[in-house]
């Protein structure tokens, strides 16, 4: 069978360079349209951004995931045929190297892509301490499926390395703003001004030592809280480790009691409260109360105060206040902010760890945030192949792990049950077609230089 | 302090196009309220950091540096004379000195290169901006204006003052990379360049409506400065997917740092290609300068106020 040439009209089209601006014009404009439609998002977040007939265009288009439709994938096969015509036409020669290498070396870079799209996989790996595992979730457009490694992971250690002082900022809110648009972010340092022009205030910091600690004695003990508004609340010291705690009386027939306390509580399918572990994490306790004849008892969890059991006594607000966990007391932040007229204004915020505290000035409010940023983190693994050990090394962000093509990056971290942190999270990735993208990059890097450098150089050399 | 600082674009864009409408069509008249209006904003811009406290003083050194060389510059483009644009670049290598030396300073005393957050990145585009015009100006001696380049570094300096940039001392664990550096670098010699093709395209398209023969000569520099900057953009794009596939194993994430910065680099191919193409290869083709110029704002600073950017791993805070 005699191979047809396509017409010469439609090869012309096709291996045109005004084919080429049209394809790239396409591509930055669907690339673009992907940076204004948020990509991934539920159809809440769509309909609340875009209203709901946008959101109606956005489904029926596809375009919640642009860069996965038929169209944009379409658009990409058709400037790679052009891309492949274009430089199929010129006639090679050794000025000519650089337009050839960065026009093989971007169909090299897609096709490469189309590789790993078609036959490879992405996914995790979550392994605690100790744990060994021969298979990793996929995720694909449909959800996450299981794949097999030919050999298997251990997670031998996890270190999390923190920076040595905590990092204190000052958040300066303005009412009405979001914290996208905050007016400034500074970092809190003794003896520090800032100045925020745009609002006409100046920033005077002062680190005040920790008080004394009968102070934080007094503001840091376990409280039970009774009453709706917080103002007009009473409070009750607690006393967790003599526990069942005297009755309280509240008013002329109503008590309560403090029966039990659990410092890490989980709550199981049948809403049955247990322990969890002796960290706490969790703050519940369980209150007895009792209300003319009738009798409750109810669990009050420390960080989640509307949640529980409220069988009998509906309208009785009850909550659990656990006291600082810290009972070291802490530096505090003495912050006097001026105003372009020279009023003045002073507030004292303490610089908890890994807490928030805010005070509120004439025009805007300000948080404080101390936290111990984390530095670095790595996942020592071990590859066993067959019975056999292959290879040990630490996994951490910007140093991944390959084996048998197969690539291992460390990617997040979590908690095990008690609170620490021993389970690693590693993205592993499978796939195939990444050498062709490097080679592609690397020809393309090297025919930029080529084109737009060397070339003019070697012409110069030349008629010298 | 905002309203000065956009009252001061502000002089600069209508002066700026005084004296350009007069390198096309000479008008004394109007070369000299181009020049009083960038002078008053130049006059502004010298009071931006004496607004603001607590400021670093050898960067507000350098600062008003610049603004002497803008000055000189400007009245360089009213008088003509040699001497005055000769002392004009000597007081531009001298900002540039003491402003290489201020990000050098700021490296040994952060530990880390200077290059986080988006003041720092500010300084680091005037820094590239700058160098870029003194090599086309000392090394390809292409007669070029130097008040552009000046002014642009006096912007990009002046938002440090303006948006007060908070900066952690050390860098979260993604950016602990080898790559950071180069990366960064190679992307903000492009936007120098790139920025500096903005108003010789600018001038092409005003000499060719007007019928002057400057379009080839303006022509010439576009096309210079893209021959520059276009390689560095390239770099930069590769080397980010280097980065991406050490970093997270992905080479390419869709993010919308990453599409704006193919977006720009899509447009600038567009430009060398229209080159070629019958028709498009006048001031169509320096149209997509422009149009890169805006991709490259939108790029850089854009690009945190779109709806997609709460997803975003690139924008800056």
């Amino acid at each position: 069978m005699s191979q047809q040439r396509p017409p010469r009209s439609l090869y012309d089209l096709l291996s045109s360079k005004g084919l080429a601006v049209i394809m790239f014009g396409l591509i930055a404009a669907f690339t673009a349209l992907g940076t204004f439609i948020i990509q991934f998002g539920s159809p809440e977040e769509y309909v609340a951004v875009y209203g709901r007939l946008f959101t109606r265009l956005i489904f029926a288009t596809g375009a919640n995931d642009l860069f996965h439709t038929l169209y944009f994938e379409g658009v990409l096969v058709l400037f790679a045929f052009n891309l492949f015509l274009c430089t199929l036409k010129r006639k090679f020669s050794l000025p000519k190297l650089g337009f050839f290498m960065v026009h093989l070396g971007m169909i090299v870079v897609m096709i490469g892509a189309a590789v790993g799209l078609v036959f490879g996989h992405r996914g995790m790996v979550w392994l605690d301490t100790g744990e060994q595992s021969a298979r990793y979730l996929a995720r694909a457009q449909t959800g996450e499926y299981p794949v097999e490694l030919p050999f298997s992971v251990r997670l031998d250690e996890f270190d999390i390395h923190y920076k040595e002082h905590p990092e204190r900022v000052l958040y300066v809110l303005v009412p009405g703003k979001t914290e996208m648009e905050q007016a400034a972010l500074f970092a809190i340092e003794d003896g520090a001004s800032e100045k925020i022009p745009s609002l006409g205030l100046n920033f005077a910091m002062q680190i005040l030592p920790p008080p004394a600690t009968t102070e934080i004695e007094a503001t840091g003990s376990d409280k039970l809280m009774v009453g709706g508004d917080p103002h007009s609340s009473s409070q009750f010291d607690l006393d967790l480790d003599q526990l069942p705690n005297p009755v309280i009386t509240l008013g002329d027939n109503m008590t309560v009691q403090p029966l039990k306390y659990i410092p890490h509580a989980m709550v199981d399918g049948e809403g049955h409260v247990y322990k969890q572990s002796d960290n706490p994490i969790n703050p519940a306790l369980e209150v007895e109360i009792r209300f003319e004849d009738q009798v409750e008892k109810r669990w009050l969890f420390a960080k989640f105060p509307g949640f529980g059991h409220k069988e009998v006594l509906e309208d009785l607000t009850i909550a659990f206040v656990k006291g600082s966990e810290s009972s070291e007391p802490v530096e505090r932040l003495k912050l006097t902010v001026t105003d372009d007229r020279g009023a003045e204004a002073t507030e004292i915020l303490p610089l908890t760890l890994d807490e928030q505290s805010s005070a509120r000035f004439k025009t805007v409010t300000v948080v404080a945030q101390s936290s111990m940023a984390v530095d670095s983190y790595k996942s020592l693994v071990s590859v066993i192949d067959g019975d056999q050990e292959v290879a040990r090394q630490f996994i951490e962000v910007n140093h991944p792990l390959v084996y048998k093509g197969l690539r291992f990056y460390q990617s997040s971290y979590r908690a095990n049950s008690i609170g620490e942190n021993t389970i690693t999270g590693i993205e592993v990735v499978d796939d195939p077609g990444l050498w062709l993208v490097y080679l592609g990059f690397i020809s393309m890097l090297i025919g930029v230089i080529w084109i737009f450098w060397l070339e003019q150089l070697i012409r110069r050399w030349a008629r010298k | 302090m905002t309203n000065y600082y956009f009252t001061m674009i502000g002089l600069f864009v209508v002066g700026g196009g005084a004296l350009g409408v007069n390198v096309i069509k000479s008008n004394r008249p109007l070369a000299i309220s181009g020049v009083v209006l960038i002078l008053i904003g130049l006059a502004i811009g010298i009071i931006l950091p004496t607004m603001s406290i607590e400021q670093n003083s050898m960067l507000a050194i350098a600062y008003g540096i610049f603004s002497i060389a803008a000055i000189a510059f400007a009245a360089n483009s009213l008088l003509q004379k040699s001497k005055l644009k000769i002392a004009a670049i000597a007081i531009a290598v001298t900002a540039f000195v003491l402003l290489t030396a201020t990000i050098l300073l700021a490296w040994f005393n952060l530990g880390r290169p200077p290059f986080q957050s988006l003041g720092e990145t500010m300084i680091i585009l005037a820094w590239c901006l700058t160098l870029v015009y003194l090599i086309f100006e000392l090394v390809e001696k292409i007669e070029f204006t130097g008040l552009f380049a000046m002014i642009c570094a006096i912007l990009s300096l002046g938002f440090n003052y303006v948006y007060p940039d908070y900066s952690t001392r050390n860098l979260p664990p993604a950016l602990q990379s080898a790559w950071f550096v180069p990366h960064v670098l190679v992307y903000f010699l492009a936007y120098g360049t790139l920025i500096l093709a903005i108003l010789s395209s600018s001038g092409y398209i005003l000499a060719h409506y007007r019928g002057s023969d400057l379009d080839r000569v303006f022509d010439k520099i576009t096309y210079k400065l893209v021959r520059v900057g276009f390689p560095f953009l390239t770099f930069g794009l590769i080397f980010g997917s280097f980065w991406g596939q050490v970093a997270w194993g992905n080479y390419w994430g869709w993010d919308p740092k990453e599409n704006w910065s193919a977006v720009t680099w899509v447009v600038y191919l567009m430009y060398l290609h229209l080159r070629y193409v019958k028709g498009w290869n006048k001031v169509r083709a320096n149209v997509f300068i422009i149009l890169g110029g805006a991709a490259v704002f939108i790029t850089y600073l854009a690009v945190s106020y779109l709806p997609s950017a709460a997803s975003s791993i690139h924008v800056y805070q």
